[in-house]
């Protein structure tokens, strides 16, 4: 069963009017759905990513929508391109309203006692590392504005993984990361939450291809019947988490996944 | 007789030590390094990772600094769990499976300002505890995260405390490692235990009680 696509739109709501986001992993999939749906709802949108040939198209495919959007180089494992991401869309637009950390690399799949060193050393720069800076670099502007950090994170971290284990590990540190940055930030006016979804994306379809079951199992563990899609069923979370109606909303993991994990 | 190897370091591992030794284990105590050199069966595995008790808010911290407080303990937990693999599986699916348990604060399952690294780290544990009992689980290997009050596993006087908390310990007390954990952890062990795993077991004398 595959989910229903999303058309073309030039603007659905203001929720975000004058707001800026930024998103890490923005050329596609979950990254993508998020910062189009923002956009939709007046934000501006920029897209982190660490090929510009892919994030400079869909940057320009949501500008032919209407939408303000622009494409920056950042490869999250770097440090310094993310903190010049930041500084480059502060440059743009003077303030930053919500930031999402969505990029992910490396593979730490098998068995757990011999694990792939370069693909959990991976795995750990692009997801926690990278968590950490990403927080560091746009901590100042999120206060400037009473902002949002937002950390993709999955089901993976909250019931662990015989499949992949360490990526459940780091799924699960960066909900760790989030919820004492709830504490700490609360006071400054910054909200830090997680998402964990599900969605058709191009690293879900690798998945299937290797594993051409993986679909089925994943649909009939959701009560909704059918895997998410990235604009329409992820995107108005991350809305959500970007505007005002997620104003006392912080610290936590919002599962989007049609109900498939249900354990919090 | 129960061989224990702990790996960790401080007041809060010496005062394990002590009460598993007064309990009949054979304890050892070491590093990974060690762990991972000893050729005998163990029954149990213990990783007290080691995390800073003094807070630090997460934009003064160095990038150094980020990575020994939440990185460095997960790191470590995973060579553990690599080197325990061998020492704790059972050939025989009618043995008792061998455990391994990490022992976490609290604090790290709510969030504590100031700990965010050292969090991020400890919840990052209990996923691989589930993910290594998920993997292990007909290998005769079972897992389980202890979750105690920071008042118990940091120093007197250091670390975070329980300030999630609306009211103190529904015993009381915090516990006390020797006396209130240490037996906790010979539970773990026995034969009747063995069907528990992956979980979080929280002792903190009911200040925890979320899910």
């Amino acid at each position: 069963m595959s989910s229903p696509s999303s058309t073309p739109s030039p603007r659905v709501g203001d929720l975000l009017d004058g707001r800026v986001a930024l998103v890490t992993g923005g050329a596609s999939g979950i990254g993508l759905g998020m910062a189009t749906a923002m956009a939709r709802h007046g934000a501006a949108a920029v897209l982190a990513c660490r090929r510009t040939e892919t994030g400079e198209p869909a940057a320009e495919a949501l500008r032919a929508d209407g939408h303000d959007a622009t494409c920056v180089r950042c490869d999250v494992t770097e440090p310094d391109d993310v903190h010049a991401a930041v500084a480059a869309t502060l440059d743009r637009h003077g303030r930053l309203d919500c930031l999402v950390h969505n990029a992910v690399a490396g593979k730490a799949s098998g068995p757990l006692q011999h694990p792939s060193d370069e693909g959990w050393r991976m795995l750990v720069a692009s997801s926690l590392r990278a968590s950490f800076e990403c927080a560091r670099a746009a901590h100042d502007a999120l206060r400037e504005v009473g902002g949002s950090l937002v950390l993709l994170t999955s089901a993976a971290g909250m019931e662990g993984s015989a499949a992949t284990p360490l990526y459940g590990a780091v799924k699960a540190a960066q909900r760790g990361l989030a919820k004492g940055l709830a504490a700490e930030w609360g006071p400054d006016g910054i909200r830090v939450n997680c998402v964990a979804p599900v969605a058709h994306t191009p690293a879900l379809a690798g998945a299937i291809d290797a594993d051409p079951s993986l679909g089925e199992r994943l649909e009939a563990r959701t009560p909704l019947g059918r895997i998410g899609h990235p604009v329409d069923d992820i995107g108005p979370i991350a809305v959500f988490l970007a505007s005002d109606l997620s104003r006392h909303v912080t610290g936590q993991t919002l599962s989007v996944d049609g109900g498939g994990f249900r354990g919090l | 007789m129960t061989v224990t190897h702990l790996v960790g370091s401080g007041a809060f591992v010496d005062a394990l030590v002590a009460g598993l030794r007064a309990l009949g284990h054979v304890v050892a105590l070491g590093d990974v390094g060690s762990l991972a050199d000893a050729k005998e069966r163990v029954d149990l595995v213990v990783h007290v990772p080691a995390v800073p008790n003094e807070p630090t808010h997460l934009v003064d911290l160095t990038p150094e600094a980020w990575a020994a407080a939440g990185e460095a303990p997960l790191d470590e937990a995973v060579a553990v769990a690599r080197a325990a693999h061998p020492m704790l599986a059972r050939g025989d699916a009618d043995a008792t499976p061998g455990r391994l348990a990490w022992i976490v604060p609290t604090t790290t399952l709510g969030g504590a300002a100031g700990f965010v690294a050292s969090g991020a780290a400890c919840e990052g544990i209990r996923a691989l505890a589930k993910g290594a009992a998920k993997q292990w689980g007909t290998d005769g290997v079972v897992t389980t995260v202890v979750a105690v009050a920071p008042e118990a596993f940091f120093a007197a006087g250091a670390g975070p405390h329980s300030e999630g908390s609306l009211s103190g310990p529904a015993l009381g007390r915090t516990g006390e490692p020797e006396a209130d954990l240490a037996p906790l952890l010979d539970l773990l062990v026995d034969p009747r235990a063995a069907f528990s795993t992956g979980g979080t077991l929280v002792a903190d004398g009911g200040t925890w009680m979320a899910p």
